[in-house]
């Protein structure tokens, strides 16, 4: 048994088998893969790592199932808590270097050169493209990192070994993972209110010192329970502590995630990484890290790499001054500059308003690159709602309708108990703040620039033509 | 916009698809279940957009491709079409007519558009990234998605003759 003292939830305990998993090598990457990307450069304490929050995860995953276990003797297999424990414990195993955006400058680096061309303008002028198929006939194809971690779970020689040694069975475990075969336990592993999304909170709240993730663990554990069709769910008690969960969620992201020098930075970073991407100096197809995985080279793919990369890159002479800007940016913390930012909470009806001013800034934004030679970010995130539900979906769209979409939300939402032993998602209960607030969501703009060091005498210039083409109405937008 | 949203929208009018009308946003379930087993099919047929689906409770579904169709959506009701510049590489167009001859069900099957694609692409999941045998894919088909279950065999049928499932499991 090993103990593990952790900032968040104290004392953490794990058997030999979990022990070995984390003491793998492909485990042991997490430690340089943070949790919040760029965040620390805005929060200094923000730099937490995957590492931590797997283990996190991992240990809120089985409070949840012992708290279940309590409340309903005999019906969590000891089988079934071991799976969800390991799930939760490796969920994340295969993240790549800052995560999320790296892995969206990959879609769009890997769909750009290899799906689509620009259209020629003239015969001589024909570009065709370098649809690199891979030896399935696929084009574009990359992993993400989801497909990363399954290949690492059922190929990392170490950690496959270790799974075998305690008889873990590797595929179910990618199974759950992956929710290719839905677990009987489905919105633990994803929800709005899951293990993950708990320890992210909480940890986040930790590390950044700011007072949005801090929800009430042990309550909501105390009043965890199962329904008559073994959906997981919170006693009508535990209501107002699950309202607290998704408000925490909400204040966390608008105040970290969102934060307008994080989202930035995070916007110049997939640049950076699409530049690494296009000069050759990243090669990230599924063939690059099959052999990355089976050469080591994997274990040292993380945070501190794509650093080096990018500074390496900026010393070079291969790179464009636009593309060393970038760098830059990063490695010597100089943001983009917020020009514009507009956001108003409201029904879908809002983001009508938004639509004319987003497509002024699309229609713009090439005139302004060229004017001022410099680059501008147009930041339109999907609407913030409080409930996973209508995550993607506009509340109204989803309104009355039964299909796939729908339902799977409901399902994902955090369920209270009623009294006929059944439960229903937190919305549908009429004395639930998200009985009024679901329908809502936060639609926001931004527009940035990336203003090199030395030319900040532009910015009043770059304020002022922004405002001229906008039109004189964007700054009383949204105003009653 | 996104390559993979501009991906998307010409990967949607490569298809052709009867039901789909991409202006001025794609706002009903039959378009939104169209679009999701239509970009699964042209997945499978070798054009990776980097979407990856799950079964949740009521089939194969990919909540990176909901942000992105209603994000094209929104882009195209806001009069922004950046998708004019760019056309489908010729790799990517020879390996997508593999699915069009699937995108109609068949004469004697009596499903509309989304339905027979929600099959198909149910059917191919339940297959092979869930690997069950053909009696136990029938028989979950059977409880979870009567409406289409009575066909499965048709579309098995069908994914085989076009090379999207070995013969016969």
């Amino acid at each position: 048994m090993t103990r593990i003292a952790d900032a968040v939830h104290g004392t953490v305990y794990l058997d030999d088998c979990e022990t070995a998993v984390i003491s793998t090598r492909a485990y042991q990457r997490l430690r340089g893969v943070k949790q919040l990307g760029l965040a620390s450069l805005v929060f200094p304490g923000a730099d937490y790592s995957r590492f931590a929050h797997g283990i996190g995860t991992f240990h809120v995953t089985r409070r949840i199932l012992d708290s279940l276990s309590a409340a309903h003797p005999n019906e969590v297999a000891d089988e079934e808590k071991r799976l969800y424990s390991m799930a939760a414990l490796l969920h994340d195993v295969g993240h790549y270097p800052f995560s999320h955006t790296f892995e969206r400058a990959l879609n769009d680096f890997y769909t750009g050169r290899d799906v689509l061309k620009k259209k020629a303008t003239s015969p001589a002028d024909d570009p065709t493209g370098s649809a690199a198929a891979t030896s399935n006939n696929t084009v574009g194809e990359r992993w993400v990192h989801e497909e990363l971690g399954r290949h690492l779970i059922l190929e990392d020689e170490s950690l496959r070994s270790v799974l075998d040694e305690y008889r873990i069975d590797a595929e179910a475990l990618t199974q759950v993972i992956e929710r290719h075969n839905p677990p009987r336990f489905a919105n633990l592993v994803s929800s709005d209110l899951d293990a993950d999304r708990i320890d992210y909170l909480l940890r986040t709240a930790k590390h950044t010192g700011l007072p949005y993730g801090n929800v009430d663990l042990d309550y909501l554990l105390s009043q965890i329970c199962l329904d008559a069709e073994q959906h997981i769910c919170i006693r009508p008690k535990g209501l107002r502590a699950a309202e607290h969960v998704l408000l925490c969620r909400y204040f966390d992201y608008q105040q970290v995630n969102f934060h307008k020098t994080v989202a930035g930075l995070e916007l110049v970073l997939n640049d950076a990484i699409g530049a690494l991407l296009r000069s050759g100096t990243l090669s990230i197809t599924p063939a690059d890290l099959q052999n990355m995985i089976m050469d080591g080279n994997w274990y040292s793919f993380d945070d501190a790499r794509i650093i080096s990369l990018m500074r390496q890159s900026r010393a070079s002479g291969e790179y464009t001054p636009e593309d060393k800007l970038l760098f830059s940016a990063i490695l010597d913390r100089n943001p983009p500059k917020l020009i514009v930012d507009r956001e108003r909470l409201g029904p879908d009806s809002t983001n009508a308003t938004l639509r004319t001013l987003r497509h002024t800034a699309n229609q713009r934004k090439a005139e302004w690159e060229s004017k001022f030679g410099i680059r501008f970010y147009i930041w339109q995130p999907s609407p913030a709602q409080l409930t996973k539900m209508g995550a993607n979906v506009p509340a109204s769209v989803l309104e009355g309708q039964t299909d796939s979409e729908s339902y799977d939300r409901l399902q994902q939402s955090i369920r209270i108990l009623v009294d006929n032993g059944t439960s229903k998602p937190i919305q549908e209960c009429g004395n639930s703040l998200l009985s009024v607030l679901s329908s809502q969501a936060l639609y926001s703009i931004r527009i940035y620039a990336l203003i090199p060091p030395g030319q900040e005498d532009t910015l009043p210039s770059i304020q002022s033509t922004l405002n001229d083409d906008l039109g004189p109405s964007w700054k009383n937008l949204f105003d009653d | 916009m996104e390559n993979a949203q501009v991906a998307l929208k010409l990967m949607l009018d490569e298809l052709e698809l009867d039901e789909l009308e991409l202006q001025p946003n794609i706002s009903t379930r039959q378009e939104r279940k169209t679009v999701q087993k239509a970009i699964y099919l042209g997945q499978l047929a070798g054009v990776d957009l980097g979407y990856r689906y799950n079964w949740y409770v009521m089939g194969p579904y990919s909540p990176a491709l909901t942000r992105d169709y209603f994000a094209l959506g929104e882009s195209l009701s806001s009069g922004d079409d950046p998708s004019g510049d760019y056309e489908l590489q010729e790799p990517v167009r020879a390996r997508l007519a593999h699915v069009k001859p699937l995108i109609q069900p068949p004469t004697d099957v009596s499903l509309g558009g989304p339905e027979w694609l929600e099959l198909l692409a149910s059917v191919h999941y339940l297959l092979d990234a869930r690997r069950m045998g053909w009696d136990q894919a029938t028989e979950y088909l059977e409880k979870e998605k009567p409406h289409v279950a009575p066909y499965a065999k048709e579309a098995r049928d069908a994914l085989e003759k076009h090379g999207f499932l070995s013969v016969s499991v």
